[in-house]
C-alpha cells in the first residue's frame, strides 16, 4: 500500500479540462464518459428510468428492486457479493428516487481490483435473482422506515407536500410504498419490473475516472451487453398546476413547526429555466446571503434553516420554501416568507443583488466540477434528462445574460400567490390556544 | 514595495522551520507568533479550500458557559471591523465562494471554497476576524434564538440525537471533557452574556492557538505569504496552554431509560477506550480503530441480514479525540425483539471473536482492502482531505498520522483484535441509554 500513497501523492498534479464524451451502446444505452488524472479511480453510475414514478398500482415497488440488486445473482448469494466487493475495496450501492433508478460503483483502477469489481457489478445488475427471503426482509425493513418517517415532522411535511403538490400524479405516492401496498408485491412483480426498465435502452451510462476512452468503451460495452435492449420508458404526464390553495396543518409533538410553503415548478427543459435557477438561488437558495434568510434568519432570528429550491425533474417538480420555527413562532414567519415571496414577484430586484447572484454562481462553477464525485452526478443528470452535451460548459454563459426583469417575469409566469399551498407539521394548535389564554 | 520585501524575508526564515514529508505535497510552516500552516496541493481542479481551525471547542466548556464555542462560531459571521454584519459571507459569495464553518468537541473550523484566483482575498478576510470581531448585543440576541432553533432541529425534535446526548452526560463526569453536548443545554445558551463570548474569543483565538490549512490548486509558496503578510502581525497568546487541562472523567456502569414521543425504539451503549493520543502503546488505538470496523460488519451480517433481530447497527470509535473517548454499539430493534435479547447476542459475538480470532481472517484481510481504497477514495474531496490535515493538528497530532495510517492499520492481527476486545469490552462495566417510544399521538 505504501507504493499506491506515495504514486497518489506524486500523481494528484495533473489538471485536465473537463471533456465530456458521449455514445451509445449497441444494445442502445447512453454513455457519457469523462477522464480524470491524478487518482487512481473509477466512479460508475447505471441511471434506469424505473424509479417510484414507475409504480403503477404497487407503490413500492420500484425501490424495492433496485434494492434487492445485489442481495442475490445467478451465480452468487448477497453474502458472497458483498464480500467480493469487499474483496478488492470497491464500494457498491443502490439508491432509487421518484426518477431515477441508481446502482453505483466506486472502485481502484488498478486491473485487478477493476475488473473483479466490474465483472460482480455486470452480474448483479444483468443476471439478477429476486428471492423470497430477500424480499421479505427487505419489506421488513420498509416498514421500520415507514415508522421512522412518523417520528420526523421533516419527513412527514415533505411527504404530505408530494401529495399535496402532485396530486394524481405518479409522483404522488411515497416511493418506500405503504403497509398496505408493500403487501401485495411480489418476487414475481419485481421480475417483472425488472424485464421492463431494467433495459438497455432505458439506462443512461455515466463514467468518471483514471481510466482511457477505450476502456470506458469496454466496460459500457460489458454491462449494457448483459441487459435486453428493450425499450424506453414512457414518459409521465405533466404535473398539472394546482387549482387552488390549500392550507394543510399536521398535529405533531415537536418543539418546532416546519412549514413549507410552495407550488407546482417546472422540470429541466423549461423555456424559464435559467431565469428561475437564477432568480431562486438569489432568493432562497444561496445558503446565508439569501433575500429569504437575510428576512427571517438574519434580520428576525426565526430560524436556522430556511430554504427555497425546484425540485427538477422529467415531468415539473415543485417550488418550495422551506423552515422550521418555534411553534408559537410560526405565524410570524409564515407572513415573512410569504411577504418576502410576494415582494420578489412584485418588485425586480435590485442590480446589486443580481450581480452578487450571479458572481456567486459564475465565480464559483469551477467548484461544480472539482470531484470525480459531482462530475459523475452531472453526466449522470445530463444523460437522464437528455441535456444538452455543452449543459456545463454553456451553463455560465446563460446565467450571465440574465435581468432582474428576466428574473421577475418568469416567476410571475410561474407562481401564484392564489394558490399556494401551505403546509405546517408541529403543535401548532395548542400553542396558538395558550397564547390566548 | 518595502512591506514586500519584509514577506519574503519572513516567508524565507520560517521556511527554516518547515517539516519536510520527504516526496509528499504536504507543507508544513510555523509562524513565529506561532500560527501552524499546512498546504497541500491538489492540481485537478483550480480550486483551493482554506481552512482556519481553532483548538478550542466543547471540551474546553463547563457550565454556565456549555456551547459556548459554537455561539462563538455563530457570531463570526456578525461583523468585524472591517466588515458589517454578513458581509463577510456576502463578499465571499460575490467571489464566486462557497463558506461555513463548524464546531465539535475538540475544535473550531472556519473554511471557504473557492476559485484558485481568491486565495488572498479568503486567507485576508479569515484573518481580519481572528482580531477584530464586533460584539453586538443586538446580534447576540438574534443570533442566540437562531442557536436555539438548531437545538430543536437538530437535538430536541429528534429522539436518536436525544439518546447520544444522554449517552454522554451518563458516561464522562460533568467535571471533565466529553460531558456536556456541543450546541451547549438550552439554558446556557439563553443565558451567554456577551462579555463571556469577548473572553472566550480574546483567550482562544489566538496564531499559537490555530492552524491555517490549504488544500488545492495553489503554490505553497503563496499561501504562505499571504498567511504571513495577514497573520503575522498578531501576538500569541502565552497563557493559552494553562486554560486547556481538563481531560475527560470515565463514569461506568450508569444507564438511562427515555420514554419519549417516538415510534422506533432505539438501544445506545458505550465503553471507555482510550484515543491515539492518550493511549500507552499507538498500536493499541489502531487495535480498537480495526475493531470497530470488524464488528460493525460483523454484527451487521448477523444481526441484520442473517437472524433480523436488529433493522440497524453501527459500531463507532474516535481514534483522533484529545482524550480518553468511547467505543459505542447502538442499534434499532427489530419489531418483537428485546433490547436484553439483542445485548446477548452481541455478547456472543464479541466473546466468539475473543475466543475464537482465527475466525475474522477472511474480514480482517478484506477491511484492509477496503481501508486502502477508502484512502485513494478520499482523496476526491479537497474538503475531505482539508478536514483530516486540520484536525489531526488541532488536536496535537503530525501530519504523519494520515499518512501512516493504512500501514497502522495493516499490521493489525486477528489476535491484536481479540485482545483489544478483551481488554476493552467489559460488559460489566457498560454503560446505556435506552429508547422506549411512546407512540406519537
Amino acid at each position: 500500500m505504501k507504493f499506491l500513497i506515495i504514486l497518489l501523492l506524486l500523481t494528484t498534479q495533473v489538471q485536465a479540462k473537463l471533456s465530456i464524451m458521449h455514445w451509445t451502446t449497441p444494445e442502445g444505452a447512453k454513455v457519457l464518459f469523462a477522464q480524470t488524472q491524478g487518482l487512481p479511480m473509477l466512479d460508475i453510475a447505471l441511471n434506469f428510468d424505473a424509479a417510484s414514478s414507475k409504480d403503477g398500482a404497487k407503490f413500492g415497488l420500484a425501490t424495492l428492486t433496485n434494492s434487492l440488486l445485489g442481495t442475490a445473482s445467478k451465480y452468487h448469494s448477497q453474502e458472497q457479493i458483498i464480500e467480493l466487493f469487499e474483496s478488492v475495496g470497491a464500494q457498491f450501492s443502490t439508491h432509487s428516487l421518484k426518477d431515477m433508478a441508481i446502482v453505483s460503483l466506486r472502485t481502484l483502477t488498478r486491473q485487478d481490483n477493476l475488473q473483479v469489481a466490474l465483472s460482480i457489478l455486470t452480474e448483479v445488475v444483468t443476471q439478477p435473482v429476486f428471492k423470497h427471503k430477500y424480499l421479505n426482509r427487505e419489506k421488513k425493513q420498509t416498514l421500520h422506515s415507514i415508522k421512522a418517517i412518523k417520528q420526523s415532522p421533516a419527513s412527514i411535511a415533505s411527504l404530505a407536500f408530494d401529495k399535496a403538490v402532485f396530486a394524481g400524479h405518479p409522483y404522488e405516492h411515497t416511493k418506500i410504498g405503504t403497509e398496505a401496498s408493500l403487501a401485495n408485491i411480489s418476487t414475481l412483480d419485481l421480475a417483472q419490473h425488472y424485464q421492463t426498465y431494467y433495459v438497455a435502452k432505458n439506462l443512461t451510462i455515466a463514467l468518471v475516472g483514471d481510466i482511457s476512452k477505450t476502456k470506458a468503451k469496454q466496460i459500457a460495452r460489458q454491462i449494457s451487453h448483459g441487459l435486453n435492449s428493450g425499450k424506453k420508458a414512457q414518459s409521465n404526464p405533466s404535473v398539472e398546476r394546482l387549482k387552488k390553495s390549500q392550507n394543510i396543518h399536521i398535529e405533531f409533538p415537536s418543539k418546532q413547526t416546519h412549514l413549507l410553503i410552495g407550488q407546482t415548478g417546472i422540470n429541466r427543459a423549461h423555456p424559464d429555466y435559467y431565469s428561475l435557477y437564477l432568480g431562486n438561488h438569489i432568493f432562497g437558495g444561496s445558503g446565508l446571503t439569501s433575500i429569504l434568510s437575510d428576512e427571517i434568519r438574519e434580520q428576525k432570528g426565526l430560524a436556522y434553516s430556511v430554504v427555497s429550491y425546484f425540485t427538477k425533474m422529467k415531468s415539473n417538480g415543485f417550488f418550495l420554501v422551506k423552515l422550521q420555527t418555534k411553534n408559537n413562532q410560526v405565524n410570524q414567519a409564515q407572513k415573512i416568507a410569504i411577504k418576502t415571496l410576494k415582494n420578489f414577484l412584485n418588485y425586480p430586484i435590485n442590480n446589486q443583488q443580481l450581480q452578487d447572484g450571479k458572481a456567486n454562481i459564475i465565480g464559483g462553477f469551477t467548484l461544480e466540477t472539482a470531484s470525480n464525485a459531482s462530475i459523475l452526478t452531472y453526466l449522470s443528470i445530463i444523460g437522464f434528462y437528455d441535456l444538452s452535451f455543452d449543459y456545463l460548459s454553456g451553463f455560465t454563459d446563460k446565467v450571465k445574460n440574465i435581468s432582474a426583469k428576466d428574473i421577475q417575469m418568469a416567476f410571475i409566469r410561474l407562481i401564484d400567490m392564489n394558490k399556494l399551498i401551505i403546509l405546517s407539521v408541529g403543535q401548532v394548535q395548542q400553542e396558538n390556544h395558550n397564547e390566548y389564554k | 514595495m518595502i512591506k514586500f520585501i519584509v514577506y519574503i524575508t519572513l516567508f524565507i526564515h520560517h521556511l527554516a522551520f518547515s517539516e519536510g514529508l520527504g516526496s509528499s505535497n504536504v507543507s508544513r510552516v510555523v509562524l513565529d507568533n506561532g500560527l501552524k500552516i499546512i498546504v497541500k496541493t491538489d492540481h485537478r481542479a483550480p480550486v483551493f479550500i482554506s481552512q482556519l481551525w481553532y483548538k478550542v471547542g466543547a471540551s474546553d466548556e463547563s457550565r454556565p458557559n456549555t456551547g459556548i464555542s459554537h455561539m462563538l462560531e455563530h457570531m463570526m459571521f456578525k461583523g468585524s471591523r472591517d466588515y458589517k454584519s454578513g458581509e463577510f459571507s456576502r463578499i465571499i459569495a460575490r467571489n464566486g465562494g462557497d463558506e461555513n464553518a463548524f464546531t465539535s468537541k475538540d475544535y473550531t473550523a472556519y473554511y471557504q471554497k473557492m476559485h484558485k484566483s481568491k486565495l488572498a482575498l479568503a486567507i485576508k478576510m479569515e484573518a481580519n476576524r481572528m482580531r477584530h470581531l464586533s460584539f453586538s448585543d443586538t446580534e447576540l440576541t438574534k443570533e442566540r434564538q437562531v442557536v436555539i432553533e438548531e437545538r430543536r432541529l437538530r437535538v430536541e425534535d429528534s429522539p436518536n440525537a436525544k439518546v447520544y446526548e444522554n449517552l454522554r452526560l451518563i458516561s464522562f463526569d460533568s467535571k471533565g471533557a466529553y460531558h456536556a453536548p456541543i450546541i451547549g443545554f438550552q439554558t446556557d445558551i439563553e443565558n451567554y452574556h456577551l462579555s463571556d463570548l469577548r473572553h472566550w474569543y480574546e483567550t482562544y483565538y489566538a496564531p499559537n492557538n490555530a492552524t491555517l490549512v490549504v488544500v488545492g490548486d495553489v503554490d505553497p509558496k503563496h499561501v504562505i505569504e499571504y498567511a504571513t503578510q495577514y497573520f503575522g502581525g498578531y501576538k500569541a497568546n502565552p497563557n493559552i496552554d494553562d486554560n486547556k487541562n481538563r481531560p475527560s472523567i470515565a463514569l461506568n456502569k450508569q444507564s438511562r431509560t427515555l420514554k419519549l414521543k417516538a415510534e422506533l425504539p432505539f438501544y445506545a451503549m458505550s465503553f471507555h477506550v482510550p484515543s491515539l493520543i492518550t493511549t500507552d502503546s499507538e498500536d493499541k488505538a489502531y487495535q480498537l480503530e480495526m475493531l470497530a470496523y470488524i464488528l460493525d460488519s460483523g454484527l451487521s451480517k448477523a444481526l441484520i441480514r442473517n437472524q433480523q433481530i436488529v433493522s440497524g447497527i453501527g459500531v463507532g470509535y474516535r481514534l483522533y479525540d484529545k482524550f480518553d473517548t468511547l467505543f459505542t454499539i447502538s442499534f434499532i430493534p427489530a419489531q418483537g425483539v428485546s433490547n436484553q435479547n439483542i445485548l446477548q447476542m452481541i455478547k456472543t459475538q464479541v466473546r466468539e471473536l475473543i475466543e475464537k480470532p482465527h475466525l475474522i481472517e477472511a474480514e480482517l484481510r478484506r477491511t484492509k482492502v477496503q481501508l486502502e481504497a477508502d484512502f485513494v477514495f478520499e482523496q476526491d474531496q479537497i474538503s475531505t482531505q482539508s478536514y483530516y490535515l486540520g484536525m489531526l493538528s488541532s488536536v496535537g497530532l503530525k501530519v504523519d498520522k494520515l499518512l501512516n495510517y493504512v500501514d497502522k492499520m495493516n499490521q493489525v492481527s486477528t489476535q491484536d483484535v481479540a485482545n483489544i476486545a478483551k481488554q476493552y469490552l467489559d460488559f460489566d462495566m457498560l454503560n446505556y441509554v435506552e429508547l422506549i417510544p411512546q407512540g406519537i399521538k
